[in-house]
C-alpha cells in the first residue's frame, strides 16, 4: 500500500517537472493558433500535427549556423578542458613543488567567485585584445575550470599510489604514468567532467550575449532569446526552436546518465 | 647481480625526529636479506629508500658500487613487489609483465619471448590473457613477482608480499620465493613484520626497532645469540623468557622473596660471566624449550618451582604459561614479563594454578646487562 502511494506521488512529481517540456514538445507540432488555446482548455493534442514549425524555424533564421556554433564552442571547451583540467588536477594531486598547496587553495577559491562578478572586467580585457565576436573569446576563458580541476583532483588523490610507484620502478616517467596508467583508470572522472562541462557550456547565455554581435559566431541560447523577439511572434516556431536546442542535451544526458549521477555523487554538490 | 651498501643513512620528515637513524648495512651479492621489525620501525621506509621512492635525508646508498642517492627509481635497475601487488588493473597479465620491458624499449618479439619464459618459470602461462581482477590472491602475487623478474633486475625488493594471503598459501609461496631466489641468485631485500617469515626466508636478517638497526645476523645466530632483550623477545614464538638474576661466587641467583633460587654456574658459563660485576641485577634469558618437566624423584641442580597460569596443548608440544610462586626482590622490573612460557615436548595436562617444578637446561641461556644489551 505504501509502495503504491509512493509510486503515485513520485509519478505526480515527475509529471509536474516534465509538464513544461511535454508542453513544449507537443506545441512544437501544433499550428500557431492552437498553442495558447491548448494551455487554457487543457487540450494537449491538436488535430493537425505537422513539422511545419520546424521548417519555419529554418526558413526564418539560420538555425544550422547557430547549432554549429553551439556545438563547436561547447565541444571545444569540453575537449580542451579535459586535457587542461585533468593535467592540472593530476599535478595538484601528485606532484609536490614549492607552493603547490597555496596555489591549489587559490584555484579552489575561484569556485566561489560568480561569473557575473568578473564578466565586465573580462569584457574590457577581451575587447582590448580585439577578440570580440570570435569563437576564441567564447572558448578560451572557459577551458581551465576550477570545478573540473577539483573533480579530477579528488579522483586522482583516491587512486592507489602503489600503481604509480610500481610504474616508476618499472621505468615510466610522470607523463607516461599519466597517459598509460592514470587515463585508462579514470574513465568515471572524465565522463563526469564531460557531461557537467557540456551542460554548463551549452546553456551559457550572458557571456555570448556580451561578446557576440552577429549570427556568425552566436550560439543557440542567445539565438533563441533573439528569436522570441523576432516579429511576427509565433509560439509554435519558438517551441520548435526550443525542442531542437534541448535535444542534444537530452541525448548526451541519456548516454552518460550513469556517469552523471556518479559525478554528482562524487562531488557531493549539485553540479 | 649486485651488492647494496648503506652508509650512515638517515631519514627524517621534520628534521627533528629521525625515522631511520644512522643505518649501516651491507647486503651481499646474491643474498636474501630480510628486514624485520614491529610496525612503524622504519623497515618499509628503508626499502623504499633503496628503491628511490623516498628521498634520503643524509647518508648514502650505493648499488653495485654506484652511489644512487639522486638517481630516480627507473635508473637504479631494481624491481619491486608491493604489498597489494599494484598490478595495472586495465592491462592483461601479459601486458602487465611486458610494461617494464616496453619502458626499456625492448623489441616486441624479445618482449614476448621474455614474458613467456618467465611466465613458464612461475607457472602462470594460462593466466597471461586474463585481467588482474580475474585472478586469485595467490595468482596476483605470482604475476607481481613475474613483472618484477621479467626485467632481470640487479636488486629485487619485496615489501610484505605475502601479508594479503591466507596462512596456507603464505607458507607455500614463501618457499617458492626462496627457491626462485636461490635459482636466480638475485640480490633480494625482503620486508616483513612476521618473524617466522624472516627466520625461514632470510639468509641474513636485519632487525629494526624505532628506526635503529638492532642486529644483522643469520637466523640461527639471531635466535641463539640475540644482541639485546628486544630481539630476544621479538624473535621466536613465543619469545625468550627474560628473568631477573644475579651472579654471585659461581652461583646464579634468582632473587625471589622468600627463598632465592640458587643454581651452580656451569663451567662453560663462568668464563663468559667472569667480567660481570658480582651481586648486580642482570637479566637471564631462557628460550621456552630450555624448560622440561622434572622427573619424579630426580633432583636436578637447575630446578624452578612455579605455578601454572594456563596450558596450551598443540599436538606434539604443550605450551605452559607459568609464574613464579613468590615475587622477585630486585630493582629491575621483569622486562614487562610476569608470566613465562615453557615449551614441553610431550602431551601434558596441567590444571590451572597447579604447582609444578620445571628443570632448566642452562646451555642456551643468554645474559643481558641492565641496559638490555647482551653480555
Amino acid at each position: 500500500m505504501r509502495k503504491i502511494l509512493l509510486t503515485l506521488f513520485i509519478s505526480a512529481a515527475a509529471l509536474l517537472y516534465a509538464a513544461p517540456i511535454l508542453f513544449m514538445v507537443f506545441s512544437s507540432f501544433k499550428p500557431d493558433n492552437e498553442v495558447l488555446v491548448g494551455l487554457t482548455s487543457g487540450r494537449f493534442f491538436a488535430a493537425d500535427l505537422s513539422w511545419q514549425n520546424y521548417a519555419d524555424v529554418f526558413n526564418r533564421v539560420s538555425f544550422g549556423r547557430y547549432l554549429f556554433n553551439s556545438l563547436f564552442i561547447t565541444l571545444s571547451v569540453v575537449l580542451l578542458g579535459l586535457v587542461v583540467n585533468s593535467l592540472a588536477g593530476y599535478a595538484f594531486a601528485r606532484l609536490h613543488w614549492f607552493g603547490h598547496k597555496a596555489l591549489f587553495g587559490l584555484v579552489l577559491a575561484l569556485m566561489i567567485i560568480p561569473f557575473e562578478a568578473i564578466a565586465v572586467p573580462m569584457f574590457y580585457q577581451m575587447s582590448y585584445l580585439g577578440w570580440r565576436d570570435s569563437y576564441l573569446v567564447q572558448i578560451l576563458p572557459f577551458v581551465a575550470n576550477a570545478f573540473s580541476i577539483y573533480l579530477f583532483y579528488t579522483f586522482f588523490i583516491g587512486l592507489p599510489k602503489e600503481f604509480e610507484e610500481a610504474a616508476r620502478v618499472d621505468g615510466a616517467g610522470t607523463f607516461r604514468i599519466f597517459t598509460s596508467l592514470i587515463l585508462p583508470n579514470s574513465k568515471p572522472a572524465f565522463a563526469s567532467v564531460t557531461i557537467l562541462t557540456f551542460l554548463m557550456q551549452w546553456g551559457t547565455f550572458l557571456w555570448p550575449l556580451m561578446v557576440t554581435s552577429g549570427e556568425r559566431v552566436r550560439p543557440l541560447p542567445v539565438a533563441v532569446a533573439q528569436f522570441q523577439t523576432l516579429p511576427p511572434l509565433q509560439w509554435g516556431d519558438i517551441m520548435a526552436f526550443g525542442v531542437m536546442m534541448v535535444a542534444p542535451v537530452m541525448v548526451i544526458f541519456l548516454l552518460f546518465q550513469r556517469w552523471f549521477v556518479a559525478g554528482i555523487a562524487a562531488t557531493g554538490t549539485k553540479g | 647481480m649486485a651488492d647494496v651498501a648503506i652508509k650512515e643513512l638517515i631519514k627524517s620528515y621534520d628534521k627533528k625526529q629521525n625515522i631511520l637513524d644512522h643505518i649501516n648495512l651491507e647486503i651481499k651479492d646474491g643474498e636474501l636479506m630480510v628486514f624485520v621489525g614491529p610496525s612503524g620501525c622504519g623497515k618499509s621506509t628503508l626499502l623504499r629508500m633503496i628503491a628511490g621512492l623516498e628521498s634520503i635525508t643524509d647518508g648514502e646508498i650505493s648499488i653495485n658500487g654506484r652511489r644512487v642517492n639522486n638517481l630516480p627509481p627507473q635508473q637504479r635497475n631494481i624491481a619491486m613487489v608491493f604489498q597489494n601487488y599494484a598490478l595495472y588493473p586495465h592491462m592483461s597479465v601479459r601486458n602487465n609483465m611486458a610494461f617494464p620491458l616496453r619502458m626499456q624499449k625492448m623489441p616486441a618479439q624479445d618482449i614476448t619471448k621474455q614474458v613467456e619464459t618467465v611466465a613458464e618459470q612461475l607457472d602462470i602461462t594460462p593466466l597471461l590473457d586474463k585481467k588482474p581482477k580475474q585472478l586469485s590472491g595467490g595468482q596476483r602475487q605470482r604475476v607481481a613477482m613475474g613483472r618484477a623478474l621479467v626485467r632481470e633486475p640487479q636488486v629485487f625488493l619485496m615489501d610484505e608480499p605475502l601479508s594479503n594471503l591466507d596462512a596456507k598459501l603464505r607458507v607455500q609461496i614463501r618457499s617458492e620465493i626462496a627457491t626462485i631466489q636461490r635459482q636466480l641468485g638475485v640480490t633480494t631485500v625482503y620486508v616483513t613484520h612476521d618473524q617466522v617469515e624472516a627466520m625461514t626466508l632470510g639468509q641474513r636478517v636485519a632487525v629494526l626497532k624505532d628506526g635503529i638497526l638492532q642486529q644483522v645476523a643469520p637466523p640461527d645466530e639471531l635466535y641463539s645469540r640475540p644482541a639485546n632483550i628486544f630481539i630476544a623477545q621479538f624473535i621466536g614464538s613465543p619469545g625468550m623468557n627474560i628473568i631477573p638474576c644475579r651472579v654471585s661466587r659461581n652461583e646464579l641467583i634468582l632473587p625471589l622473596e622468600n627463598e632465592p633460587v640458587r643454581w651452580p654456574l656451569p663451567e662453560a658459563m663462568r668464563a663468559r660471566l667472569a667480567e660481570l660485576p658480582q651481586d648486580e641485577d642482570i637479566w637471564l634469558g631462557l628460550r621456552p624449550e630450555a624448560f622440561s618437566l622434572s622427573a619424579e624423584g630426580q633432583e636436578s641442580s637447575f630446578s624452578l618451582p612455579c605455578q601454572v597460569v594456563d596450558a596450551e596443548f598443540l599436538g606434539y608440544e604443550t605450551l605452559i604459561r607459568f609464574q613464579l610462586i613468590t615475587p622477585f626482590t630486585t630493582a629491575l622490573d621483569t622486562a614487562g614479563q610476569t608470566f613465562f612460557t615453557a615449551r614441553i615436548f610431550q602431551q601434558l595436562h596441567c590444571a590451572v594454578d597447579e604447582k609444578i617444578t620445571l628443570d632448566v637446561d642452562p646451555g642456551g641461556a643468554c645474559f643481558f646487562d641492565q641496559s638490555g644489551a647482551a653480555v
